[in-house]
């Protein structure tokens, strides 16, 4: 059997430089997890239901590949070139099994036991409405979308220091 | 303009938007949501460092737990701690909106009967003290975060595009 690659691969137009290849890994990630919990697969399909029994476990019926979180926070943009992305989950990440098991179906078997729930990929059309804001022939409108990005999260970071926890009202 | 200028003036255009939106239903929907995640996560039985929570360890509050396996909600068992003898504390958690932000706090409402069926001593936000001494369960776990900041982004995107 072929090695596992947690990972795919995007071909993106040459035009794009590092800044607007990284900033457009950022909206793919975020889309993609999203997407995945919202129930949707790399498709844009249904995911195959839990067993009875893990939707007892979890608690709840509706899929979405999120029970610590963790598999879902661990999506990265792991090489970016000319016009090629590299998106997925480094080989080395402790839950590695876990990524193939959904990805492949096989949970810990050596062939798929049921309908694979593949959540690493992007459809054409969530991959046209991003880059759609970067358009090749205007690179200042590309600049300013990169920009954008970029300052929605230095400002949601900038609010993320004001969260936590209290010990009471 | 230099990357980091047009960032500036991007930060300048929005800050009143940005405020205002610190007070928004838009923003208390991310609070809210934070707080389901969080309460989700505890459920399962997992620490903010994402390894379980601290096991049990009185034979005696096991077996409690083991007659009253019942109450214990929908993910509780016996044996697994998960913050969740009768739900009280987890339940008595809310959200309250700050300037810029938001927190998590266990209300100090009153406890009904405890597990056993004896006369609560402490208040849900004692109990929540109490517990997070050998337990530090009440903090947001990496996922969590991101999901704050991805969430918060979203929304922040959409300030941006309106004020253009």
């Amino acid at each position: 059997m072929a090695k596992f690659k947690p990972y795919f691969e995007i071909d993106i137009p040459k035009e794009y430089g590092p800044d607007e290849r990284r900033a457009i890994a950022a909206e793919i990630i975020d889309e993609i997890i999203k997407r995945t919990e919202s129930g949707l697969d790399a498709n844009g399909d249904k995911f195959q239901k839990y067993s009875k029994e893990y939707a007892k476990e979890k608690g709840q019926s509706n899929v979405d590949l999120t029970f610590s979180g963790d598999m879902l926070a661990q999506i990265e943009l792991l090489q970016e070139r000319s016009g090629k992305l590299r998106i997925g989950i480094d080989p080395g990440y402790e839950g590695i099994g876990k990524v193939e098991g959904n990805v492949l179906g096989t949970y810990g078997n050596n062939s798929p036991v049921t309908k694979p729930r593949n959540f690493l990929g992007i459809t054409e059309n969530e991959l046209k409405r991003i880059t759609k804001n970067y358009p090749v022939d205007d690179k200042a409108e590309r600049k300013q979308r990169v920009a954008e990005i970029t300052t929605a999260d230095i400002v949601a970071r900038e609010i993320l220091n004001q969260v936590g926890f209290d010990d009471e009202a | 303009m230099k990357p980091s200028e047009v960032i500036l003036k991007i930060k300048r255009d929005i800050e009143k938007d940005v405020a205002a939106y610190a007070s928004s239903s838009e923003f208390e929907l991310v609070a809210s949501n934070a707080l389901i995640d969080f309460i989700k996560r505890v459920k399962r039985g997992f620490l903010p460092s994402l390894s379980k929570i601290n096991p049990l360890e009185s034979e005696a509050y096991i077996k409690l737990r083991e007659r009253n396996r019942s109450k214990l909600g929908d993910k509780g068992k016996p044996k697994t701690s998960n913050a969740t003898a009768t739900g009280q504390m987890l339940n008595a958690m809310v959200y309250k909106m700050k300037p810029r932000g938001f927190t998590l706090f266990v209300d100090g409402t009153a406890r009904t009967a405890e597990l056993s069926g004896a006369s609560p001593k402490l208040n849900n936000a004692e109990v929540a003290k109490y517990y997070s001494e050998k337990r530090a369960i009440f903090d947001f776990s990496e996922p969590e975060l991101k999901r704050i900041i991805r969430n918060v982004k979203e929304d922040l995107l959409k300030i941006i595009r309106r004020s253009k």
